[in-house]
C-alpha cells in the first residue's frame, strides 16, 4: 500500500484543563473501512470533528493526502450522529444541497438526478419529497447517509451514525452498510460504541481507551471473511476471536471507578506519560 | 358570546349608576349607525365612515410597520450573529424599547416638520423592537448542527445566511413581526390623537372634543376589532411558517 490517505500524529485536545484526547495516532489507507470503538464520553466526537476540520487540535497534526487539515473539505464528508438534516427541506433537497456544493458544474437537472440516484441506493426512492419530520429515525439517517455518499468524498466520516436508533432499526441499517460497502468500496472511518457493529462492518478496528485523556490502542485487523452475514457470524471462529480481542482491550482500558483503581491508573498514566513525554492529565 | 353579554350588561348598569356621562349601548348604536352602515362615506375631512377612517389609519400603520421590518430585521441579524455588537447595543435597545410613542412624536415633528412623516417615524421606531429582539434570538438559537452542515459543505457567508440562518430563524422572526404589528396598531391611535390626522385615532379625539361620547366607544370597539383581526392574520401566517419549518 502507498502513503496513508488519513494520518493522525500525536493528536491531543483539551477543553480547559480537561484533556479529552492525548497522543492519538492513526493511519487510514484508501479503500479501508476502519471502526474506532470506544466508551461514550471518550472524545470520539471530538476526534471526528477534528478530522472533519470543524475543530483544531491542541497538539500533533492531522494529515489528509499528505497535507495538514486546515478546515472542512468536501473530500471528507461527515455524517452526524443526530443526522443534522435541515428540517425545512425535503429529503431530496437536503441531498441536493450537498451535491450542488460538491459538483458546481452540474446542471439543476443533473443535480436532481444525482441526488435521487443516491437516495434510491439507500432505499428511499419512495420518500424523496418528505420532510425530515415526516421520516423515522432510521430513514433520517438514510437520508444523511445518502447526502454523504452523494458527495462522493475521498473519505466518509461516520460519527456514531446508528447511536440514536432502536436495536432493530440499527441492525437493519448495519446490514445496509454491509451491502453498500460491498457495492461502493469507500474509504470509511466510523466511530461507534458497539463492538459487534464494529466487527460486522470493519476491516480494522482501533479501540479507544476510556477518557479523560483517551488514546488509541494498537489496531486489530478483522479477519472475519466477507461477505459478512450476521446470521452466519456466530458459526465463524474468526468472528469470535476478533470480538474477544477488541473487548479485551476495552475492558483493560475502561473507566475505573474504585479509588484504588483510580490511584493505580494515575500511577500508570504518569509512567506512561513520562515515557511518551506528554503532559499528564 | 356570554362574555360579550356580561360586558354589555355591566355597561348598561354603569350608565344608570356611577357613570352618568357614559352613553348607553342603545344610544351608542343609534349614534353610530350612520358610520357603520355607510362605512366608506366621506362627508367631510373629519366626518367619514368608520372603515374609511380605519383604512386611513391602516395605510399609515403599514408604512411605519414596513420601515420597522426593513430596519429591524437586518439589525436583529447583526445583533444575533455578533456577540460584540450585541454587548454594545443591547443596553441601548433595552433603553429605547420602553419609550412611549407620546415621547417620540414631538421629536418626529421636530425632525420632519410635517405630521404624517412624524407619525410614520413614531410607529416605526416604537414597533421595531420586537422584530429586532426576536430576530436576534432566532439567529442566536440556530442549532449548531445546522451551522455545522453549512461549515462541512464549505458554504460562503452569503449561502450560510440564506440557506441556513434565515430559514432556521424564520419562525422567531415571524413572532417578532406579529408583536411589532400589534405595537404599530397601538401607536397609531396615540399618533393620530396628537397630530389630528383623519384616522380612527384622530376621529376618537375629535369626537371627544365635540362631546359626542358615543363615537368614542365606537372607535374603541373598532380599534379592538381591527387589532384582533391583524393579530389573528399574523398568527395564521406564523403557524404556517412554524409548520413548514419544524
Amino acid at each position: 500500500m502507498s502513503a496513508p490517505m488519513l494520518e493522525l500524529r500525536g493528536v491531543g485536545k483539551s477543553y480547559g484543563s480537561r484533556a479529552v484526547l492525548r497522543d492519538v495516532n492513526l493511519h487510514i489507507f484508501e479503500g479501508e473501512f476502519v471502526c474506532a470503538v470506544g466508551y461514550s464520553g471518550s472524545g470520539k466526537t471530538t476526534l471526528m470533528n477534528m478530522i472533519a476540520g470543524l475543530l483544531a487540535p491542541d497538539k500533533g497534526e492531522l494529515l489528509f493526502d499528505g497535507t495538514p487539515i486546515q478546515g472542512p473539505s468536501l473530500n471528507r464528508a461527515l455524517i452526524f450522529q443526530n443526522y443534522s438534516l435541515l428540517p425545512w427541506l425535503s429529503a431530496q433537497r437536503n441531498v441536493e444541497l450537498a451535491v450542488r456544493e460538491r459538483f458546481p458544474e452540474l446542471s439543476s437537472a443533473e443535480v436532481r438526478e444525482h441526488a435521487r440516484r443516491y437516495l434510491q441506493k439507500v432505499k428511499l426512492g419512495h420518500a424523496l419529497d418528505r420532510r425530515p419530520t415526516e421520516l423515522s429515525g432510521g430513514m433520517r439517517q438514510r437520508v444523511s447517509l445518502a447526502r454523504g455518499l452523494a458527495m462522493e468524498p475521498q473519505i466518509l466520516l461516520l460519527d456514531e451514525p446508528l447511536g440514536a436508533l432502536d436495536a432493530l432499526t440499527r441492525a437493519e441499517l448495519q446490514d445496509e452498510f454491509v451491502r453498500l460497502q460491498e457495492q461502493e468500496h469507500r474509504t470509511i472511518l466510523m466511530i461507534t460504541n458497539d463492538v459487534d457493529e464494529a466487527v460486522l462492518l470493519a476491516d480494522r478496528i482501533v479501540p479507544l481507551s476510556a477518557g479523560p485523556g483517551a488514546t488509541f490502542g494498537a489496531s486489530i485487523p478483522i479477519t472475519t471473511s466477507r461477505p459478512r452475514d450476521r446470521r452466519k457470524l456466530n458459526d465463524d471462529p474468526c468472528y469470535h476471536h476478533d470480538r474477544k480481542a477488541v473487548l479485551r482491550y476495552l475492558l483493560a482500558h475502561g473507566p475505573q471507578d474504585t479509588a484504588r483503581a483510580a490511584s493505580r491508573r494515575q500511577q500508570r498514566s504518569a509512567v506512561m506519560s513520562s515515557a511518551l513525554e506528554v503532559t499528564p492529565v | 358570546m356570554f362574555g360579550f353579554l356580561c360586558v354589555l350588561g355591566l355597561w348598561q348598569i354603569s350608565c344608570h349608576t356611577w357613570a352618568q356621562n357614559l352613553p348607553t349601548p342603545a344610544k351608542t348604536w343609534e349614534m353610530s349607525r350612520l358610520y357603520i352602515t355607510d362605512p366608506f362615506a366621506k362627508r367631510g375631512e373629519m366626518d367619514q365612515g368608520i372603515l374609511r377612517f380605519t383604512w386611513n389609519s391602516l395605510v399609515l400603520v403599514t408604512k411605519g410597520y414596513l420601515i420597522a421590518l426593513l430596519i429591524g430585521t437586518p439589525l436583529g441579524f447583526i445583533l444575533g450573529s455578533s456577540r460584540g455588537f450585541a454587548k454594545t447595543f443591547d443596553p441601548l435597545i433595552q433603553m429605547l424599547k420602553p419609550i412611549s410613542p407620546l415621547a417620540w412624536l414631538p421629536l418626529g415633528l421636530v425632525l420632519f416638520q410635517k405630521t404624517t412623516p412624524s407619525a410614520i417615524f413614531t410607529i416605526a421606531i416604537c414597533s421595531m423592537w420586537p422584530t429586532v429582539l426576536n430576530t436576534a434570538i432566532g439567529v442566536r438559537n440556530v442549532p449548531q448542527d445546522y451551522l455545522n452542515v453549512g461549515r462541512v459543505l464549505r458554504f460562503s457567508r452569503k449561502k450560510m445566511l440564506f440557506k441556513i440562518l434565515l430559514p432556521a430563524a424564520l419562525p422567531y422572526m415571524f413572532t417578532g413581526y406579529r408583536l411589532s404589528l400589534g405595537i404599530a396598531w397601538l401607536v397609531i391611535v396615540a399618533a393620530e390623537m396628537l397630530t389630528g390626522a383623519p384616522g380612527i385615532g384622530g376621529f376618537l379625539w375629535q369626537e371627544y372634543n365635540s362631546l359626542i361620547y358615543e363615537h368614542i366607544i365606537l372607535s374603541i370597539i373598532t380599534i379592538g376589532l381591527i387589532g384582533f383581526l391583524l393579530d389573528w392574520m399574523m398568527q395564521a401566517v406564523e403557524r404556517r411558517m412554524g409548520a413548514a419549518l419544524s
